[in-house]
């Protein structure tokens, strides 16, 4: 188990690399010279030629590529991702400020994806072209489709605007109390928006997984002896036909941190995806860098946990390479 | 029934053409068959064909220009004159729906093809050759999806700037990882069949075998990938578009006609504004994505004709 863990972590490093390095030279190849950020605008017509220059020197711009590359490198290691150009803040202090709202979303978003996906895709799959099979299996396949913007904004107008049910976005009431209820009625509609995609997809592989474990003969063999069928369904077959849906439940970070970019500008919530938005659209490469940086190793993390999760449960994997 | 007992004809010769005739299908012909089973697909292909040709034909089906603004008719509501209502500048909402479908439709297509060639080249490479340029090759596909897709091209695109060709080019240059891997895989356990070895025996260039030779033998899969990746580009242009990092203003795309539904007082009160398009897009992609699952089906060998 050791080994194989080690074995997984050393196929990332280089993976992880390759990203500083993409992430360092797409910004390196974007236009305009960094340079101009060091200069207030006002001061722009009083500054000549050499004066930039001499910033360029002490700012260590006018060092080759892979020497910037190195030394960025090297804070990148002791956790400094530079300042903001736009909000003078250090990137790192905004990234861990902007974090604390994205996390509960998209935890809860996760979290609603595994508990209904997972429970919808039993019941279905223990009753194979009924009704319920078909409406909700017909219903997945319409969830698959629907991007995040498109099922946050028809949420947000059919259970906000229209019943009424949910606020109309932000993260608590304005002036009310800072109450965990409070911060959990803001929480349902935009959690539940960015979980559809993930909900329909845990449940039709959850579905297919029942499908073909219910197949096999140690079911029969279940079946044969006299267990109770309860027993057989949730016992024999559940257990195994979740196997595979640990990789899937694992790999959907990237959608869900994608999605999440849509959710947070709908509904004004002041996460990871707006803090990553104005960056884009201001043009901030500094917190560009580090929100790439931070999404980047988090899908790293997350598939590396869900290999040795995957291989705790199943110990075949370890065997083969 | 009785009509296929008794031949219509007693000249043998005759009976085996005609039989031979009856029996060969070509793989397109068993495709079709197998498609036109799949009645949810078949409905969809017939709504994705008029949503295209509506799309093609727009000014054919509308008397306003997208672009053009009237001052005196902002806002309104659905009635006779415009069917989808007015935007707040005064532009038809039924005109810039159909003609937003054009652009809409355009970068889905042209982004899945680059995607789909860049995807088989380097799959193709990759599966046959194997060694040194297989690992390099996978680590870059493994680089290019540890970024969360959105979050990678909006990167792209504030760096290289926005617009059609640009919004085009992010997304078929950034989509490309899930068909590489796909076709890799094809070429990997392909490779080592008799029918490699034999055009190897016959000493054929690489390049013959992997084109002529084992392509054809991945297009089934691969079909079904290319109208996934339709959808995932039209998804990506309004997802971009809606985010105001797509295509810009005036012109009309599904994406930059629902970045009106941002505004809280628009999503309340004027749900024409946004709809349609929302509508339409989440029409087309159900429809691409059913034509794509009866394709699988469709051009699936495992399957009995």
């Amino acid at each position: 188990m050791g080994g194989y863990i080690l074995r997984r972590l050393l196929i990332n490093i280089p993976v992880l690399f390759l990203v500083t390095f993409l992430v360092f030279s797409l910004i390196e190849i974007a236009p305009g010279d960094v340079v101009d950020y060091f200069i207030s605008p006002d001061m722009m017509q009083y500054t000549t030629e050499e004066d930039i220059q001499r910033l360029r020197e002490r700012t260590g711009l006018d060092q080759p590529f892979l020497v910037r590359y190195g030394k960025w490198l090297g804070r990148l290691a002791q956790g400094d991702l530079g300042y903001s150009f736009v909000e003078s803040q250090r990137v790192d202090e905004l990234i861990v400020a902007h974090m604390k709202n994205t996390l509960p979303l998209m935890g809860a978003a996760w979290l609603m994806g595994v508990v209904f996906g997972i429970s919808l895709g039993v019941f279905v799959g223990l009753r194979q072209y009924s009704v319920w099979d078909f409406s909700l299996t017909g219903l997945s396949f319409l969830g698959l489709s629907v991007p995040a913007f498109i099922s946050g904004i028809l949420g947000l107008y059919i259970f906000s605007v229209r019943l009424g049910w949910f606020p109309a976005g932000g993260m608590r009431t304005a002036g009310g109390d800072s109450s965990l209820g409070d911060a959990l009625y803001h929480l349902v509609l935009p959690a539940a928006t960015l979980a559809v995609m993930d909900i329909a997809r845990n449940m039709r592989y959850m579905r297919f997984a029942m499908l073909e474990v219910l197949n096999q003969d140690y079911i029969t063999t279940a079946r044969a002896k006299g267990l109770r069928p309860r027993l057989v369904h949730y016992r024999h077959a559940m257990r195994n036909a979740l196997l595979p849906v640990i990789t899937i439940v694992g790999l959907s970070l990237p959608q869900l941190v994608a999605g999440a970019v849509f959710i947070e500008t709908i509904y004004s919530w002041r996460g990871m995806g707006s803090l990553y938005l104005n960056a884009v659209s201001g043009r901030d490469y500094p917190v560009i860098m580090g929100v790439n940086l931070v999404f980047a190793v988090m899908v790293l993390g997350a598939n590396l946990l869900t290999d040795i999760a995957y291989s705790a449960v199943d110990p075949r994997v370890r065997f083969e390479d | 029934m009785s009509e296929q007992m008794k031949p219509l004809t007693n000249n043998a010769a005759q009976v085996v053409q005609i039989e031979a005739k009856a029996r060969i299908e070509t793989p397109t012909q068993i495709a079709w068959r197998r498609f036109k089973r799949h009645r949810l697909a078949l409905i969809s292909l017939i709504v994705l064909v008029i949503i295209m040709v509506m799309a093609a034909a727009a000014p054919l089906f509308t008397r306003y220009d997208p672009n053009e603004m009237s001052l005196r008719d902002r806002a309104l509501s659905p009635n006779g004159e415009h069917w989808f209502g007015t935007d707040n500048l005064g532009r038809d909402m039924w005109t810039r729906t159909i003609y937003g479908g054009r652009i809409s439709l355009q970068v889905g297509l042209a982004a899945a093809l680059i995607s789909t060639v860049i995807g088989v080249i380097l799959g193709a490479v990759s599966g046959y050759y194997g060694r040194l340029i297989d690992m390099v090759i996978m680590r870059i596909t493994d680089v290019v999806m540890t970024f969360p897709p959105i979050i990678i091209m909006l990167t792209v695109a504030a760096i290289a700037g926005t617009g059609l060709t640009n919004v085009i080019l992010i997304i078929g240059g950034l989509r490309w990882p899930a068909t590489t891997r796909l076709v890799r895989g094809q070429y990997l356990s392909l490779k080592n069949q008799e029918f490699v070895l034999a055009a190897r025996t016959m000493g054929l260039p690489d390049w013959i075998i992997i084109m002529r030779h084992i392509l054809p033998n991945v297009m089934a899969p691969l079909m079904a990938n290319v109208t996934f990746a339709v959808s995932a580009a039209i998804l990506a242009e309004a997802g971009l578009s809606f985010l105001g990092m797509g295509i810009p203003l005036p012109t009309p795309t599904w994406g930059n006609i629902m970045e009106n539904a941002r505004s809280l007082t628009i999503l309340q009160d004027k749900p024409w504004m946004w709809m349609p398009a929302a509508i339409a897009t989440l029409t087309t992609v159900l429809c691409i994505n059913f034509v794509g699952d009866g394709l699988r089906d469709a051009l699936d060998p495992q399957q009995i004709m």
